[in-house]
């Protein structure tokens, strides 16, 4: 019996070659995103999983109140904690501490380089965690504070074909350290990212790490007995504490190592590019669902339309001895060699796509996963799945056909045209309610970009002054470039708009409790000018009287409207510390997704800048780019030149939006194409079952216009209907999304009307070749058919 | 065999409740064969599906070897049908996808016979019906005869009691349709009750009586003398 059924199953699909595409297509298009939705989910979840103990693993962070009132997360802790977990909580089997160097000028030989991504840790790390060695020995690699450890792929940058270990690299021209072990560079699921590995010094600026209440700068990981409970640890950590540390209102946890990837809020991460946010892996399932379920509905949608011509081959089954279930296996069995070969096909689709999508979102997605026997076992009962949900509606109503009304030839038969046109309605209406988020997320990035942002960022260089050295050649160096005549203005800087920078707390009033959180600059004269900020009142910074008391400063217009006063008003006025001198209109130093905090903007004085910046004159820039590379050479010979241009920067805070960005536009596209596919199949199949008629109606005189408007009105009245369910729905969740920015388009009746529209006219160009092939058809061909 | 007291069937839609059947009363014998004619729509086909329990009387009893099937579900009706009567239409009803013998063979699949019993009985009922030699050819390629011939085969193929023939000549030039009235009466020789709906009179004398419908009444029933033999 089951083989006949796949023959017949074989010889029905063969027979309507159209229907077949069109269900191959959706479904295998259906699957593919499923299964890179899936992979993608498979990367975000398992991270950190490749560690041997990670079951065990915790990081410890606290939350408590700031000066300001807001409550903050953190995972920043004092350099003493690790070791007095380790010595007190009989429970912690071992425990390690991490913080990362920022970028670091490093000599190796006499070459010099910039290397970020520099672990500062303890020996214990590679107890811990599951990082494993090609040469040396993880129990001794770092025994002595002038260890360091490499990782491969930096190893052979460096060192090619040389062996690593003894050799010596020096950090800042001044700490000496010689390479003891190579690890595997780590995984990219980890959320730990080096390049190096160094040991945490004893001291700094003099004083001993394992002092209490001055230095909170490392990450603090536990790994406990296997029987040990994670919420009894945390309890205990307080009492340990007291009298140690200014415990405060601070609450300790325990954190899983596997939810720090997706579930983490901490204020400031070690590395922030490995943390993503849980809400993306619930968006994807969704979107991956609802494409899934688009094609599956191409299916029920095309099998019950076409059940009219399944009709006699169920009667004759009947009255030859099938039962229902027999029938309903039978229809069932074709759409599971539907589903089964559109997967095969999908499988296809995802290796030869895989590697486009990381390229497009800048990923490290493996299609390995989706080979494994695991994998593949869950993948045919997914499938099996879907051919039920997708099969069981058709093949039931199909099976169950009374064979004595097919026999009579009632042409009434039950069709479930209701729920065929509810299904191209929620087709449609998820379509649009992605095309209006695609669309909106696009005009918020757009917004991102042209917004005025209260500075000019195009043709700013950034020069960044990343070592000692390079810092004490700043000024020498800004000369230079100040005397370019293709550059139009320079300055220097402690910081620069863009980055995540220093945060103050002000006591505008002695008794003020509450201080005021401002960013914090130090800048030169030229500053204000060649950012082209813009000067509302007062003054610019002059070179300062060091022998003040006080420090001119420069504010924006959000510290005037927090302090009550007019720009004018707040000239020669006290701020904690501070005298204002002048006041800048409002400019972007964060995210758009911040709003403009107070900021405060001091002189640099005597201080060797941090960055160097350069307003360049927006002709010749290579060539100008040419000569800052050649005149860096002069003055800072064998010190990488390290240089960013400002609107790159600043697009690079919205990277994950553009992401988002593009992964809509595709799910969107992929959407459009799968329900444009049923609403074809369907529009075949209507213009099909309706020749008579169309015959009839032409012979009494219908033109081509009246057939093809007979036809497309049911099929747009349904797009019409999708669209009317879309709009609110579409509304409240990209308002939803749009609440997260502080500065954000006002989502406007264009879009919809757009969207609408647009929807529409693709569904008419769908429907309308076989609509004007029907009206085109001769009525005596139809009507003799007949 | 089959025995219909006060049938009656009624088709009700939203606006309009037809009557198919009305009080008829019918009584078949095995090994009879029967012709039931009438006008279009007296109600012959409606009869026909009652009696192959392809549907249910709306009223009345009907007694097929000796089961009162009248309130029977699909599911039980369908167990008794399997095996016991066999189909043939006017439009042949073979399904397109399906070979000549796949389409014979079609009810020993739903017996649930082994493939080796459904092949020695297919082939015997092609042989039978002299259509082995089309076996593997699918219906689109035969003539209209030959579409009737496997349709037939399909019927006997399960050794049915009764074989209910709706129209079997109604797309059959005259020297087919008489060679198919010829396969009934044969059939009917060798003891397969046979009852069949026709137009054609010429056909109904192949048959040992004719019931008369109209209007959804048996009107006359006459034993047919000098029947075809």
């Amino acid at each position: 019996m089951f083989r006949n059924y796949i023959k017949i199953a074989l010889r029905n699909l063969k027979k309507d070659k159209g229907y077949t595409l069109i269900n191959l297509i959706g479904l295998s298009m259906g699957i593919g995103v499923c299964l890179i939705i899936f992979i993608f989910l498979q990367f975000h979840l398992s991270f950190d999983s490749f560690n041997k103990k990670a079951a065990n693993i915790y990081r410890v962070t606290t939350s408590e109140q700031g000066p300001d009132g807001d409550f903050r997360s953190t995972g920043s802790m004092e350099g003493a904690l690790a070791q007095t977990l380790l010595d007190e909580i009989p429970e912690v089997r071992a425990s390690v501490r991490a913080s990362r160097y920022g970028k670091t000028l490093i000599t190796i030989g006499n070459e010099n380089f910039y290397e970020e991504n520099i672990l500062r840790t303890d020996p214990s790390l590679f107890d811990i965690f599951t990082f494993p060695f090609s040469q040396g020995d993880p129990k001794t690699a770092l025994s002595d504070k002038s260890n360091i450890v490499l990782t491969k792929s930096v190893a052979q940058k460096y060192f090619r074909e040389q062996n690593p270990i003894g050799q010596e690299i020096v950090f800042n021209e001044r700490n000496r350290y010689i390479v003891t072990g190579i690890v595997e560079d780590p995984p990219a699921q980890s959320h730990i990212n080096f390049s190096m590995v160094i040991n945490i010094p004893d001291s700094l600026s003099g004083r001993s790490i394992m002092d209490w209440n001055w230095l909170r700068s490392f990450h603090t990981y536990v790994l406990l007995d296997e029987q040990a409970s994670p919420n009894d640890v945390e309890a205990k950590i307080p009492s340990i504490l007291e009298g140690k540390m200014a415990l405060g209102n601070a609450e300790f946890h325990l954190q899983s190592l596997t939810d720090i990837h997706l579930k983490s809020d901490l204020g400031w991460e070690l590395f922030p590019e490995r943390i993503f946010s849980i809400n993306y892996i619930y968006l994807f399932s969704i979107v991956g669902i609802f494409i899934l379920l688009i094609a599956c509905i191409n299916y029920v949608n095309l099998a019950t339309a076409r059940a009219t011509t399944r009709l006699k081959e169920v009667g004759v089954r009947k009255a030859a001895g099938a039962q229902q279930g027999n029938l309903f296996w039978q229809f069932t069995g074709e759409i599971l060699l539907l589903t089964f070969t559109s997967a095969v096909f999908s499988l296809g689709l995802v290796e030869l796509l895989l590697p486009y999508v990381n390229k497009l979102m800048d990923l490290q997605l493996s299609s390995i996963v989706i080979w494994s026997p695991l994998f593949i076992t869950g993948f045919i009962s997914f499938i099996f799945l879907i051919g039920i949900i997708s099969g069981t509606y058709p093949a039931f109503i199909l099976s169950s056909f009374k064979p004595a009304e097919i026999f009579k030839g009632n042409g009434k038969l039950l069709t479930s045209e209701g729920l065929r046109k509810g299904l191209v309605v929620f087709q449609f209406s998820v379509s649009m309610i992605l095309i209006i988020s695609t669309i909106i997320i696009d005009q918020q990035l757009t917004y991102f970009q042209d917004k005025n942002l209260g500075l000019n960022t195009e043709q700013v260089l950034n020069i960044s002054l990343e070592s000692t050295k390079t810092r004490e050649l700043g000024n020498v160096f800004l000369e230079k470039l100040a005397n370019h005549s293709n550059i139009e203005s320079v300055s220097a800087s402690g910081d620069l708009p863009g980055n995540s920078g220093t945060t103050l707390y002000l006591y505008p009033f002695e008794d003020q409790e509450l201080p005021m959180p401002a960013r914090y600059m130090s800048i030169d004269p030229q500053f204000i000018k060649t950012m082209e900020m813009e000067l509302i009142a007062g003054t610019n910074l002059t070179i300062p009287n060091t022998k003040s008391e006080q420090i001119s400063v420069i504010v924006n217009e959000t510290v005037v409207k927090e302090m009550g006063w007019k720009p004018d008003e707040a000239i020669n006025q006290r701020l904690d510390r501070f005298v204002i001198i002048g006041v800048v209109k409002d400019f972007h130093f964060e995210s758009l997704e911040q709003e403009i905090r107070p900021a405060v903007m001091a002189p640099l004085g005597d201080a060797n800048p941090d960055y160097i910046s350069a307003r360049l004159s927006p002709s010749n820039i290579s060539e100008t780019m040419d000569w800052i590379r050649k005149e860096w050479d002069t003055v800072a010979d064998s010190y990488p030149l390290q240089f960013t241009f400002m609107d790159d920067t600043f697009e690079s805070l919205y990277r994950s939006e553009e992401r988002l960005g593009i992964l809509f536009t595709v799910f969107c596209i992929i959407t459009i194409i799968i329900a444009c596919l049923g609403l074809f199949g369907l529009m075949a199949f209507m213009a099909t079952k309706r020749t008579k008629e169309i015959g009839i109606r032409k012979v009494l005189g219908a033109s081509i216009v009246d057939i093809v408007t007979l036809l497309s009105k049911d099929f747009i009245k349904l797009v019409v209907l999708g669209f009317v369910i879309a709009i609110p729905i579409a509304w409240y969740a990209t308002n939803q999304w749009l609440a997260d920015f502080a500065y954000r388009i006002e989502v406007s009746v264009d879009i919809f009307a757009f969207t609408g529209i647009s929807a529409i006219l693709i569904s008419f160009f769908t429907i309308s070749w076989q609509a004007i092939k029907s009206a085109l058809s001769n009525p005596v061909e139809s009507l003799k058919s007949e | 065999m089959i025995q219909a007291k006060n049938l009656k069937k009624v088709y009700s839609t939203e606006e309009v409740e037809t009557t198919a059947l009305n009080n008829v009363n019918i009584e078949i014998k095995e090994g009879e064969f029967v012709a039931i004619m009438g006008p279009s729509g007296c109600g012959k086909s409606t009869l026909l599906n009652i009696m192959g329990l392809l549907d249910n009387p709306s009223d009345g009893e009907y007694h097929f070897l000796g089961h009162d099937v009248s309130n029977k579900t699909e599911r039980e009706r369908a167990q008794l049908r399997k095996g016991n009567i066999g189909f043939i239409f006017q439009s042949f009803n073979l399904i397109d996808e399906l070979t000549v013998f796949e389409n014979v063979e079609l009810p020993l699949l739903y017996l649930g016979m082994s493939a080796d019993e459904r092949k020695e009985k297919a082939e015997a009922a092609l042989e039978r019906m002299s259509m082995m030699h089309r076996r593997n050819h699918f219906p689109q390629q035969l003539s209209g005869g030959q579409q009737q011939r496997v349709a037939i085969a399909r019927a006997v193929v399960a050794n049915a009691k009764l074989i209910l023939a709706d129209e079997p000549t109604g797309n059959l030039d005259s020297d087919h349709g008489n060679e198919v009235m010829k396969v009934l009466a044969e059939l009917n020789e060798q003891g397969t009750t046979i009852v069949m709906v026709t137009h054609s009179p010429h056909d109904a004398d192949y048959a040992m009586r004719v019931i008369h419908l109209f209007d959804g009444h048996v009107v006359t029933e006459n034993m047919q003398e000098g029947f075809h033999v």
